[in-house]
């Protein structure tokens, strides 16, 4: 096969964003490809820094990870640089190193990201590298051991972790039955005994270019991506993926959790399921988190628990969408005394929602800044290169940066309202992490603790 | 013969280096005026994006705090945004929300600095408001004494309820005595039930103005518009003194100091720190590289020595800052397994060090030590926010200008510099190790209760 032939012939779409506002130059045209193994490839320039970002998305998250195999495609995912067909280890981190570029690796519950900045005078090199991580790890026995041994010791470190540990309780909770349930880098048991066969097994299930989207960003031109780049991805061969079903939380009767740990300070999480990434309600959740939780002074959250009743320092709301669910948490920090107090009184913020509109004043507030943040939140490549990626992924289409100003800016307070009656009830999960003697014996106007299941976190 | 591919590959990259001095040249356009009232002004235009960073920097900061108000520095910082005014910090602060900005404040010891962050058409709004700040300060009661609960608990959340704060906080406690390193930015818990409203305007007036400021743009903006803007509003705005500053020094350290702990926690922690300079001296480039050589990357010495090869810790990393006002510490921290011996961690971490001093990197190792914070230093520039910020950390501990010479100098680093420097500062006289350890199990007599 002619390769640059074919890929001038592939080479689909060209645009440019048409956000609205001051920013409107601040966002790079996208060119869109599609190469004969199915791998969908992105590309924008920037040349405000000779730097280049790469940013490989792989459909191949923990969601994945089979039963009492928890951890998996958070281990294949940091086990590719370990070794591949013709490169060392070493000769790997000497090179990337060498090259003063930056490799990363997050596995997250639908997809995997492996992202790198080189130099542009190390792009090609780096490019040749990336490639032969992903196209050709070998998995060797005594480094996935050792990459084993580190993810017990950061699990281990978790454990001093408020924050952590009510963030894995919570998924545990609200997530029950489902694969979301179980934390992205599993746990001991579990990672214990996963062997270099499973690894093997989920890589070559999985990481195939058409499950794929790269996304190559910044001191680059797309003549460059096509006749230098393209040619070095053409080796990663397609192949049909497993289509797993994946079980969808639904809501129930959600228990209340106080974890007894001796810190001054109380952390607790409240939260509900949320919309999935690519669903109806996902514009309506965005606007109201930002109203309620986007964690300034100016928050419904803020407002009421912080500046009015002094209870807590800071709250914070946080909304996390996947393929087939998501889940929304409140998050604050408070005197180990005032957290059952706390949690009720963003219990009543959350059921004020479902029975009064919010203001129109709050509303235009949120849209303004979620409209006009966006393309600074996206001003560095490797943030854009990010989004697109995962825009891509989830199907959002590659128009979808154009349309989000109108999107956001559809949402009334009765889609708000809305929302709020399809999600929050009274059977929210709550978290607590805390010293249960303190919290016990001095919460004020707080349900009776009794109502909570306390817990010890596992020594 | 793949192996013999890279093996060339990283022998071109060594033999042939980049022709354009990628990181040197990114602040060479950054130029710097006077406003009437001596109001210095950094600037750099950078019209990629249609956006401003708009940055006051004050030069004060926790270290110019007296004992027993520790705390005041980040307490006035946090009380600017509850001012009252002509336009209130809570109406700025929704006004740059709504434009799709953000702006944040943050005191350390050497600075305190009021970032925000808009669309070039809007600056004004930030000249406006910042000018303000420096103008005059109106707080009420009420908000301060509702600030001071929220330090006070967001100091418990962030160091005494989290392992690896509190022990960097009793690390710095022990390795400077009397310099005001010596104290927490955040300050000491009862310095902060201590602290008034009368401390905050006080320190306020003695601070800020004109004379112990300046200012840093970056972005797109046209330098001569700029500069009449800041003339009608900082401008006016009298010059004040310059306040006073001592510099405190303790005596040179006369031998290993510890700083031990015993809470419960999951793991042991350690960190192993020494006095060493600032950028003022030009071993402060030789320190840089030397963090790169054992810290940075997974074919570091760190990482290959203590984690791949020898499983002494769970993870290792190296601190340094050039910038600090006064010299500060080269600290390398670690966590470790209970079942490790703390002695045995940190006499691997002090073998390293040992190491540099009698056998010098290589050409190919410190080529790559290089390599590596030429390009952070590219990487880490790349939002105007950042370059801001940069400009603005040299011009605290010494004068924006030298942000030039920080490319040229690590290249001028040799091997022999680095097992100089090691020599000279690594030594067991200057060490200060702080280390924390769940306490020892309860003991128990064997019978079943």
């Amino acid at each position: 096969m002619n390769i640059k032939k074919s890929s001038i012939v592939i080479v689909a779409t060209a645009f440019f964003f048409l956000l609205t506002g001051s920013f409107c130059r601040a966002m790079p045209a996208v060119t869109k490809v599609e190469l004969p193994n199915h791998l969908k490839l992105l590309i924008f320039e920037d040349h405000s820094i000779p730097s280049v970002t790469l940013e490989l998305l792989i459909g191949a998250g923990s969601a994945l990870d089979p039963p009492s195999m928890e951890g998996l495609a958070n281990l294949t995912a940091h086990s590719l640089s370990l070794g591949t067909k013709h490169f060392t280890f070493d000769q790997i981190n000497n090179t990337l190193d060498f090259m003063g570029a930056t490799y990363g690796v997050e596995c997250t519950r639908d997809f995997v990201t492996i992202d790198m900045q080189v130099l542009k005078k190390d792009l090609f090199a780096g490019v040749g590298l990336f490639s032969e991580i992903v196209e050709r790890p070998v998995f060797p026995n005594d480094d996935v051991s050792q990459k084993k041994d580190e993810i017990l010791g950061r699990l281990q470190v978790d454990k001093d972790n408020p924050l952590r540990i009510a963030n894995a309780a919570f998924d545990e909770a609200l997530f029950r039955g489902s694969p979301y349930a179980a934390p992205v880098q599993g746990g001991e048991k579990s990672v214990t005994a996963i062997n270099r066969m499973q690894l093997w097994a989920f890589y070559n299930s999985f990481y195939r270019p058409n499950n794929a989207v790269l996304v190559i960003g910044g001191d680059v031109t797309p003549e460059e991506v096509k006749t230098r780049i393209v040619p070095k991805l053409l080796g990663w061969h397609a192949r049909p993926i497993p289509k797993l079903s994946i079980k969808t939380p639904v809501a129930r009767r959600t228990p209340q959790i106080i974890i007894d740990k001796p810190v001054s300070q109380a952390t607790v999480m409240i939260g509900c399921l949320a919309t999935p990434r690519s669903g109806p309600d996902y514009f309506p959740f965005l606007v109201l988190n930002q109203i309620l939780g986007s964690g300034d002074l100016s928050s419904r959250f803020m407002k009421e628990i912080h500046t009015n009743k002094g209870v807590a320092f800071t709250v914070k709301s946080r909304l996390d969408s996947y393929n087939n669910s998501g889940s929304f948490r409140i998050i604050l920090h408070t005197r180990d005394s005032s957290a059952i107090q706390a949690a009720t009184l963003v219990e009543k913020q959350l059921q004020r929602l479902r029975v009064q509109p919010v203001l129109d004043a709050d509303l235009k507030s949120a849209k303004e800044f979620l409209t006009g943040n966006f393309p600074l939140k996206y001003s560095l490549a490797g943030n854009f290169a990010k989004f697109l990626a995962e825009a891509q992924f989830y199907g959002l289409g590659l128009d979808f940066v154009g349309h989000y100003p109108t999107m956001i800016n559809a949402v009334t307070p009765d889609d708000i309202q809305r929302t709020a009656l399809k999600y929050f009830s009274s059977d929210n999960v709550v978290v607590i992490v805390g010293d249960f003697k303190e919290m016990v014996g001095k919460g004020e106007n707080g349900p009776e603790a009794p109502l909570f299941e306390k817990t010890t976190p596992a020594p | 013969m793949k192996a013999v591919r890279i093996f060339v590959l990283l022998a071109m990259l060594f033999l042939f280096p980049p022709f354009s001095l990628a990181g040197a040249v990114m602040f060479e356009n950054a130029s710097e005026a006077r406003l009437a009232n001596g109001l210095k002004v950094i600037m750099l235009e950078n019209h990629q994006a249609p956006i401003v960073s708009f940055q006051v920097w004050y030069r004060v900061g926790a270290a110019d705090e007296t004992t027993g108000k520790t705390g005041l520095a980040n307490m006035v910082e946090r009380m600017m945004f509850k001012s009252l005014g002509p336009m209130s910090a809570q109406e700025f602060i929704q006004t740059i929300r709504r434009m799709g900005g953000k702006a944040s404040g943050t005191a350390s010891h050497d600075y305190t600095c009021y970032c925000d962050t808009l669309a070039a058409n809007r600056i004004g709004v930030a000249i406006d408001f910042e000018a303000q700040r420096m103008r005059s300060l109106t707080v009420r009661d009420r908000d301060f004494r509702l600030e001071k609960m929220v330090v006070r608990q967001e100091r418990r959340m962030r160091i005494d309820d989290n392992p690896k704060s509190y022990l960097l906080e009793q690390l710095y406690a022990a390795a400077f005595q009397s310099e005001p390193y010596h104290w927490p930015a955040m300050g000491w818990t009862d310095d902060l039930r201590r602290l008034t409203i009368a401390d905050v305007r006080a320190f306020y007036s003695k601070y800020y103005h004109p004379a112990n400021a300046f200012i840093v743009v970056t972005g797109d903006f046209e330098r001569k518009e700029l500069l009449a803007r800041l003339e009608q509003t900082f401008g006016k705005i009298a010059p004040g003194e310059p306040a006073p500053t001592f510099l405190i020094e303790d005596p040179p350290q006369q031998g290993e100091r510890i700083a031990s702990i015993r809470r419960p926690g999951q793991v042991g922690r350690m960190v192993v720190a020494w006095h060493v300079p600032n950028l003022q001296s030009t071993d402060s480039y030789a320190l840089e590289v030397i963090k790169a050589l054992l810290a940075s990357g997974k074919s570091s010495r760190f990482y290959d020595d203590l984690i791949r090869q020898g499983a002494e810790v769970l993870e290792i990393s190296a601190h340094y800052d050039l910038t600090s006002k006064n010299p500060g510490l080269f600290s390398i921290s670690a966590s470790f397994l209970q079942e490790k011996k703390p002695e045995e961690v940190q006499k691997a971490i002090c073998d390293e060090l040992e190491l540099l001093k009698t056998n010098p990197p290589s050409p190919m190792e410190l080529k790559k030590a290089k390599n590596q914070l030429e390009a952070s230093f590219v990487f880490k520039n790349e939002s105007i926010i950042s370059m801001a910020s940069k400009l603005a950390e040299y011009e605290i501990a010494f004068d924006w200008t030298s942000i030039s010479a920080y490319i040229p100098s690590i290249r001028s680093v040799t091997a022999q510099d680095v097992s100089r420097v090691a020599a000279k500062y690594f030594t067991e006289q200057n060490l200060t190790v702080g280390v924390a350890t769940p306490p020892p199990p309860p003991v128990t007599t064997g019978e079943n209760p």
